[in-house]
């Protein structure tokens, strides 16, 4: 089959004009099948009550939508999203760049890369359980036991159980190794490229460490931090696996993210499925706007600086 | 870098003190890093009644303790409950981390190299497509996902989150794919007809072989991402038999009743041993792929 190909086209020109469709084929097919074909659905079926599958698709225009909104757990989650999405890049990029900037040039720059990496091979559901087991609220938890026990406090803390500080708990636990996994090796790497005369005029010129940081090395990094942090933000709005790991949505709901709503959401049908659609919708024009906003600032910080 | 070309202890405090809260700050969060997992594993070779009674004591019989532990892990024999059998979970695990690897790979080296080497009608409405999809998160479309794929019968079998899983990675991989074959040199593929090499020869013998390094950094990562993902997965396999690791992980936590530490423990440095073995080996090219594609991006 294939010799008789070559023979007929001796310059490829005829089979030259089809392959190119035939090279996307595959990846089109699977792309528009199990994503672009969900997507369309999933405008198309907001618009509808659908109690089941087979049932009747009644019209309800936007109610669905409006639902969405009055749902009294709804604001709330937006809102706990965005405390964290915003905490945890602030302090990633922040502490970050102290962190890199501490790291980039020690003798054992390549040690600090790997071990600040360690934390992210293992899968933030592993981790997030292995969490909420060292919290537990009994005395026999690590972190009660050490409150207890050896500092002598009465009562045990129900960390993942108490709705008012579960939150501010999942904060804590994100400062660990804050700034560091990719962060680090990306900051560390672009710090170091950083020229060697830039560093040493700066150096002559008189500035101290402070200035150093502020004057020079940040500066020269900006578009990768603004890069970063951009990724980091939407990376944040969409993951969900360490904090449902750790509480399943939290004690009464408290550490619901909005990611963490969609997915108990898609499991049940109690508000239809349309219900489920709209409220997909929703949260991805809001990370969709919410990302639109922070690039055009961020675009305007630019402009502004030259 | 610090020397101590002969300056005293004091003298040296004085240029460079800042050096002793930075050391102590790097060690500080190492310790808080590593401990959860030092935790982790010298709970796995407690007792539920050693783990009850003292969370930080170390075990009367260590390696009796493990093995016990590991055991039931292992089989998933808890007590008198069968969970799924680690064994099984890894087995889901890693036909789910493979097959749409490979799959996905293919379908991707294919798509960007005609999309970066070739003119052709319908290109810009593919990138556009290619965008539009990537803007918009998972959870926007996880809804008519299921349903679909429900009325596809692809719910509750392996092979039915083969494809989804080729769909998601698929955009993010193209455009890399893209990224890389803008950088292929030209004369190379216009030497191929002139030796007689037809497109499909072309294909297996030229530029597979010239993209590897690409095509294996896309493949580690995606690997590292299919192997620990879990919304898709967990909301598409309500099987028992058909957990992967990570929703077995999951499950942990809806057994509240009365909790074996020492399983939960166990599976989780089971868990964790795979994702280990995998970050020793390609450890190099994960922080190094990294560095070299955050520079261009």
């Amino acid at each position: 089959m294939r010799g008789k190909i070559e023979k007929r086209r001796p310059h490829g020109r005829w089979g030259r004009r089809l392959s190119p469709y035939l090279y996307i084929l595959p990846a089109t097919v699977f792309m528009f099948l199990f994503v672009g074909i969900p997507i369309l659905m999933s405008v198309y079926m907001s618009f509808f009550q659908i109690q089941s599958v087979n049932a009747q698709w009644i019209f309800t225009g936007f109610r669905n939508f409006l639902d969405v909104f009055r749902r009294n757990d709804f604001g709330p989650a937006m809102l706990r999203t965005l405390v964290l999405a915003l905490f945890s890049v602030a302090t990633t990029i922040g502490i970050g760049l102290l962190l890199a900037n501490m790291v980039a040039r020690h003798r054992w720059l390549n040690f600090y890369r790997y071990i600040f990496y360690v934390p992210t091979v293992v899968s933030g559901i592993t981790m997030g359980r292995l969490y909420s087991m060292m919290l537990m609220p009994s005395r026999s938890g690590l972190m009660n036991s050490l409150l207890c026990n050896v500092f002598g406090k009465e009562s045990p803390v129900n960390w993942l159980g108490d709705p008012k500080i579960t939150l501010y708990v999942i904060m804590g636990i994100g400062l660990i190794g804050v700034g560091g996994g990719m962060t680090l090796i990306l900051f560390t790497t672009v710090i170091n490229d950083i020229p060697r005369e830039l560093r040493e005029a700066a150096i002559l010129d008189g500035v101290n460490g402070c200035q150093m940081l502020t004057k020079v090395t940040v500066p020269m990094i900006r578009p990768v931090i603004s890069s970063w942090t951009m990724l980091s933000i939407i990376g944040s709005f969409k993951s969900f696996e360490f904090i449902y790991a750790l509480t399943g949505g939290g004690p009464a709901g408290s550490t619901r993210t909005v990611a963490i709503l969609l997915y108990e959401s898609s499991k049940s049908s109690t508000n239809g499925y349309g219900y489920s659609a709209a409220m997909g919708l929703l949260l991805t024009l809001f990370v969709s706007v919410f990302s639109l906003a922070y690039m055009r600032i961020s675009r305007f910080g630019k402009i502004d600086r030259e | 870098m610090k020397k101590k070309n002969g300056l005293s202890f004091g003298e040296w405090l004085k240029r460079r003190w800042w050096v002793i809260p930075r050391e102590l700050y790097l060690w500080f969060n190492i310790f808080l890093m590593l401990f959860p997992l030092y935790f982790m594993v010298l709970s796995a070779t407690k007792t539920n009644s050693e783990y009850y009674n003292n969370a930080f004591a170390l075990p009367k019989d260590l390696w009796g303790t493990l093995v016990e532990n590991m055991t039931m892990a292992l089989t998933g024999l808890v007590g008198s409950i069968q969970y799924t059998s680690y064994w099984r979970m890894l087995f889901n695990t890693v036909f789910l981390a493979l097959v749409p690897l490979v799959i996905m790979v293919a379908a991707a080296l294919l798509a960007g190299y005609a999309m970066e080497t070739r003119s052709f009608r319908g290109k810009g409405a593919f990138t556009i497509f290619l965008l539009t999809i990537q803007t918009v998160p998972f959870f926007g479309y996880i809804m008519p996902l299921y349903l679909f794929v429900d009325k596809l019968g692809l719910t509750n079998k392996l092979w039915g989150v083969v494809p989804v899983y080729v769909a998601v990675a698929l955009p993010a991989t193209i455009v890399l794919m893209q990224g890389f074959f803008s950088s292929f040199p030209k004369e190379v593929e216009e030497a191929a007809p002139i030796d007689g090499c037809g497109e499909v020869k072309k294909m297996i013998h030229i530029i597979v072989p010239m993209a590897k390094g690409s095509i294996a950094a896309m493949a580690i990562t995606n690997f590292m991402g299919y192997w620990n993902e879990v919304s898709i997965s967990s909301l598409m396999l309500t099987d028992a038999r058909l957990r992967t690791i990570n929703i077995g992980v999951l499950m942990t936590n809806t057994q509240t009743g009365t909790m074996n530490y020492a399983y939960v423990f166990a599976l989780l440095v089971l868990s964790a041993i795979p994702n280990f073995i995998f970050f020793t080996i390609f450890q190099k090219k994960i922080i190094g792929g990294i560095s070299l594609g955050a520079v261009k991006g």
